[in-house]
């Protein structure tokens, strides 16, 4: 009976989520519109990529993605269990509504949830949560772009993305607020790239993906691709790449200039390396160096080259991404459009919460 | 007005002596370089055309469009006659090295002897050098450097010491009985390794000259420790610690005396750029990526932008490692920013 009414429970909330966000991020609802407005009037991310994220998390936020993604994580398992936990999402801001999948995972799980907005994104998962709290189906969710807002939490678990230089700072300023205690569990992502593997011949369909996969979000997602491997020619690649941005309709906001690029670009044309810039990209030929941000590498692949780069760059890799999305790759043309229920760094969310509770001592993933 | 496009045409070698006339301000010989470079030197020729493609060029010390170090990892950058000495960066195997084609050891000794006599009287010292010898490193321009100050010295007691010996306390002895000071050279890792076995007291009058290479060092430690642990390791007073900053790409050095704030030789300028736009400088204490306008570099390329963080301090420099970008791609919640 305990299980029933927790499946009843799980669906209620997948229904009324879907629900919210449908009403929420519905033109014509206006809810939304003054969020996006302040957004791109504040020039935090152009309208294109805005409406791009809702439209996408629109299309993927469906009672049925969720409900087998709860079912497949056996959530209704510990549910009530969940409902005393208290989890923290650190949002990083670098594209419209990310990480807003933590949020979904945290009103799904019916944890108490607390949201640090981004102050690089402090309008759009804000105003939905505001949507959310009116409705006063989901426990009240405290969110807020300045951490001490959240201090004194104490919390079970705390999500977020970051980097082996960012980590400790953030650790010990959620320590300081008092947001963490000795037993608070971490879900850290450290990926920050994807790569892309083609084969020699590509249809325009494939190479318009190609493009999005790039340019989407100023290529500033860890879902964006810096790194292709072809099995054609490079120079080859480059041209239709070039081709296809310059002569067809391929439709991506522009975003600003960094003249650092045209330093690197005009390196690259001095040193008779293959190279073009556009739209805040340089895209080049060459031994990946995907640190550089902006840079986008174009190599010829071979097994072990390929191999021996994602063995160097594995906790950096998000997603490898191919067109026939073979064994270990994802299909290219969701690259910016991954399913709801996604493993960012390989590692599914709900699941992971889900695991920290039944073998406490053997988490999935943690720092 | 400098033009980069130029016609390219061969000129003869210019008379270089004007490079280290301090009667000559920096910005003339700024233009005379910058002119005879865009049209001799065909790397950076190229990439200042294909630059102002793409954007307005300033041609003053602090918006000067500086090449990229890896440059020279990826191509011969040279416009004299005649190589005659190859400089090569360390490196690991299967890592790229960067080469620095040399037309004239004159131009780089002058620059060496003539720079470090405005920090050093130099006829009162014997020159140690704790690194790998001259014989077992000829591309190494660090070793060529110390190895011209050996010989400048003109003293028997100059000379490299063994690095798998122990320290040649009777040497330092003879040294100081006959009066000289001593001047010690080594990479920060190599001396610190050694006093970390044992103290070296050396007289108090010696000079200790780091040369970098905290970057690969098996810890991670920040230059106020390191001359901490050198004042100890050889019993010497902080003003008597110096920091040398070089590389291989260049001719020139700046040197810090025991605070880590370098100054520059008058033929040489750092100009701390934006790394989002290095064709502009970042404000004063601001960091920012080091970039270096040598003009002993003259017959290679005097305008170079090195991967190296820096901040300008008035008329001084910090030198504080790598740059790091902080935006990294993708998701990196930064505790300040967001």
């Amino acid at each position: 009976m305990q299980i029933d009414k927790a499946m009843k429970s799980s669906h209620q909330k997948i229904e009324k989520l879907v629900e919210l966000f449908a009403d929420w991020s519905n033109p014509e609802s206006g809810l939304a519109s003054d969020a996006i407005q302040k957004t791109v009037e504040n020039k935090l991310f152009p309208k294109e990529d805005v409406d791009f994220a809702i439209n996408h998390y629109r299309n993927s936020i469906r009672v049925d993605e969720l409900s087998a993604w709860v079912q497949s994580a056996d959530l209704t398992r510990h549910i009530s269990v969940l409902q005393s936990k208290k989890m923290i999402c650190l949002l990083a801001g670098n594209l419209p509504m990310v990480g807003f999948q933590d949020v979904i995972v945290g009103l799904l799980s019916g944890v108490q949830l607390n949201v640090k907005i981004s102050r690089k994104d402090p309008f759009l998962i804000a105003s939905f949560l505001e949507y959310v709290n009116q409705s006063n189906f989901f426990d009240s969710i405290c969110f807020s772009t300045d951490l001490s807002e959240l201090s004194q939490i104490q919390a079970d678990f705390v999500f977020f993305s970051g980097s082996d230089s960012s980590v400790p700072e953030v650790k010990r300023a959620l320590k300081t607020q008092g947001c963490v205690n000795k037993s608070t569990k971490y879900l850290i992502r450290t990926a920050h790239f994807s790569v892309c593997i083609l084969e020699e011949n590509m249809t325009d369909y494939d190479l318009t993906n190609l493009a999005e996969s790039i340019w989407r979000y100023n290529g500033k997602g860890c879902r964006s691709v810096a790194v292709v491997f072809t099995k054609g020619k490079p120079e080859k690649l480059l041209y239709k790449l070039k081709n296809l941005i310059h002569e067809k309709d391929f439709s991506i906001p522009s975003y600003p200039y960094n003249s650092s690029l045209a330093v690197r670009h005009s390196l690259n044309v001095a040193t008779n390396r293959s190279s073009f810039l556009f739209n805040n990209k340089v895209i080049e030929i060459g031994t990946p160096e995907p640190h550089l941000e902006n840079v986008v590498f174009v190599s010829s692949y071979n097994p072990l080259n390929f191999e021996n780069f994602l063995s160097l760059h594995k906790e950096a890799i998000q997603s490898v991404y191919s067109i026939a999305e073979s064994e270990g790759t994802e299909n290219l043309k969701f690259a910016q459009m991954p399913p709801i229920s996604w493993q960012p760094d390989g590692v599914d969310p709900l699941r992971w919460m889900l695991d920290i509770i039944s073998y406490p001592l053997n988490p999935v993933k943690q720092r | 007005m400098v033009k980069a496009d130029s016609a390219f045409f061969i000129l003869p070698l210019m008379d270089t002596d004007f490079i280290f006339d301090e009667f000559i301000s920096f910005d003339e010989k700024l233009n005379r370089v910058l002119e005879y470079q865009l049209q001799n030197e065909s790397v950076y020729a190229g990439f200042m055309r294909e630059l102002q493609q793409h954007t307005e060029l300033e041609f003053d010390k602090e918006n000067v469009p500086l090449l990229p170090i890896e440059a020279f990892k990826r191509a011969k950058i040279f416009s004299g006659k005649q190589v005659e000495l190859e400089f090569k960066s360390s490196g690991t195997s299967g890592m790229e090295r960067s080469t620095h084609y040399v037309a004239s050891s004159a131009i780089y000794r002058k620059s060496i002897l003539q720079g470090m006599s405005r920090v050093f009287n130099l006829d009162d010292f014997v020159v140690l050098g704790y690194t790998p010898g001259y014989a077992d490193n000829p591309n190494s321009s660090l070793i060529w450097m110390i190895n011209e100050l050996i010989q400048h010295s003109r003293s028997e007691l100059s000379g490299f010491i063994q690095l798998d010996k122990p320290f040649p306390a009777e040497r330092i002895e003879k040294i100081h009985s006959t009066g000289k000071k001593i001047m010690l050279f080594g990479a920060a890792f190599g001396l610190i390794d050694i006093i970390e076995k044992q103290s070296i007291p050396l007289p108090q009058d010696s000079v200790l000259i780091e040369t970098g290479g905290m970057k690969t060092y098996r810890r991670e430690m920040n230059r106020d420790e390191m001359y901490k642990l050198l004042t100890k390791g050889f019993n010497l007073k902080l003003d008597n610690i110096y920091s040398e900053y070089g590389m291989t790409e260049l001719l020139s050095q700046a040197w810090a005396k025991g605070n880590g704030l370098f100054s520059c030789p008058p033929w040489m300028y750092i100009s701390i750029r934006n790394p989002e736009d290095p064709l502009s400088k970042m404000p004063e204490g601001d960091p920012g990526l080091i970039g270096v306008i040598d003009l002993a570099n003259i017959f290679s390329c005097s305008f170079i932008l090195t991967g190296d963080k820096g901040r300008k301090i008035g008329d001084s420099f910090t030198v504080e490692g790598r740059y790091h970008a902080e935006n990294l791609r993708g998701c990196n919640f930064l505790i300040d920013a967001d």
